[in-house]
């Protein structure tokens, strides 16, 4: 899921740092008090999930967890994978400093979609497994599609690598799917408060 | 309480993480390259020791970036290819790169020094040398081809012997990430976490 340094072209790059520092500014920005010591949590849990290897498939995968962050912080995971992405650089060399940009928003983007997309489901008890399934499925399968769409914009075919890239990160989905829908029906019957449920204006 | 105890709970899962070994395994595509005699022999490995099988291998000259050969890696991840003519007669410093795809990019460094062995250029310039002073002193000959023979047979067996110590630093310098750094890595989010309460701290006391 991260992509290495020096294989992305610079407008790539670029775009992406912009598009990163844009919505970690909204994200911080929306940020509300209470909520910070959550959003921390929820960033040490990706930073350390990138550790827990899948070894299924073709390629070398790992949790990703953006499903989960995206439905539980909705703004607020761009920031949260922002720091969680750079201490993975600093300290486990995955990915990369120049690259950060790139990797926050390909993680961090369909996290949020997965947040409006599935918000007045997890409303409903009745669908919440299921918006907790398609929302770890959900936000892995797109932010594979955006991780090939930044390699396909650099240099090689969209089609051939998206095929590779979704095909290694299948098991990861449906592990995500999983771990997400489990995760939100325990929080929502512990700590209703943490999903925010029943708050008409989501702070974040 | 609540938060505290989450804390705690979060801290014990990642430590159980990182004791289970299989479960630690990373994301990065290692490569090391070295030389035994004629052939440039290489292994790569995801952090984790799994191998990427039949994945592109890019051999170029590290000055100019430009592409001399390329080659795959085989199930077991090594590969292996012939000292290319126009980078033992220019003395190119090697950057071999490994693509795996999905993003993943690996590379190493084999400077010229090392798989050319300094001894056989020397050797080389030295019997150039020779050649041109030889109808003037013909015995020196014979020596310097002896000399010269001995070099390599000496040479071809310290590869063969160093071949295992150089795989075995270039793997210890890839250790996955260690227990320092994952519990370091969730001290600082949690540190960053009480530097933006912070600052949000005193903007509200302001209004």
């Amino acid at each position: 899921m991260h992509i290495s340094e020096g294989i992305l072209s610079a407008p790539v790059l670029i775009s992406g740092g912009a598009l990163t520092a844009m919505a970690t500014a909204i994200g911080l920005k929306r940020l509300n008090y209470d909520r910070i010591m959550g959003v921390a949590i929820l960033a040490a849990t990706f930073f350390v999930a990138s550790l827990i290897h899948v070894p299924l498939g073709p390629g070398s995968v790992h949790l990703v967890l953006n499903g989960l962050l995206g439905v539980v912080l909705g703004w607020a995971s761009f920031p949260a994978i922002l720091i969680a992405l750079l201490l993975q650089a600093i300290f486990f060399q995955y990915g990369g400093i120049v690259v950060l940009g790139v990797n926050t928003f390909n993680m961090a983007a369909p996290a949020l979609l997965c947040f409006y997309l599935l918000r007045p489901w997890l409303e409903r008890p009745k669908y919440r497994p299921v918006a907790g399934f398609i929302g770890g499925f959900l936000s892995v399968f797109l932010a594979s599609l955006l991780m090939a769409l930044a390699l396909a914009l650099s240099d090689s075919g969209f089609l051939a690598t998206a095929k590779i890239v979704v095909a290694a990160h299948l098991p990861v989905m449906i592990i995500e799917g999983f771990i997400t829908m489990f995760t939100v029906t325990f929080l929502a019957r512990v700590k209703p408060e943490i999903l925010q449920l029943g708050v008409k204006e989501c702070r974040y | 309480m609540s938060i505290l105890k989450k804390c705690i709970t979060l801290c014990l899962l990642a430590s159980v993480f990182c004791f289970l070994p299989s479960v630690s395994q990373a994301h990065k595509v290692r490569i090391f390259a070295y030389a035994e005699g004629n052939t440039i022999i290489g292994e790569t490995a995801f952090s984790g020791g799994r191998a990427p099988k039949g994945s592109e291998i890019i051999v170029q000259d590290a000055a100019s970036a430009r592409t001399l050969l390329t080659s795959r890696t085989d199930d077991q991840g090594e590969f292996r290819f012939p000292i290319p003519e126009e980078a033992r007669h220019g003395h190119l410093d090697l950057r071999i790169i490994i693509n795996v795809g999905e993003g993943h990019r690996g590379e190493w460094l084999l400077e010229a020094a090392e798989y050319l062995g300094d001894g056989e250029s020397e050797s080389e310039s030295t019997s150039d040398q020779l050649t041109e002073v030889a109808p003037a002193s013909m015995t020196t000959k014979p020596i310097s081809t002896n000399e010269e023979l001995i070099r390599r047979v000496v040479e071809e067996a310290m590869d063969k012997k160093l071949s295992p110590i150089k795989r075995l630093l270039a793997q210890s310098q890839d250790k996955g990430p260690s227990l320092q750094d994952i519990l370091g890595g969730i001290g600082y989010i949690l540190g960053l976490a009480g530097i933006i309460a912070y600052i949000k701290s005193t903007k509200g006391e302001k209004k």
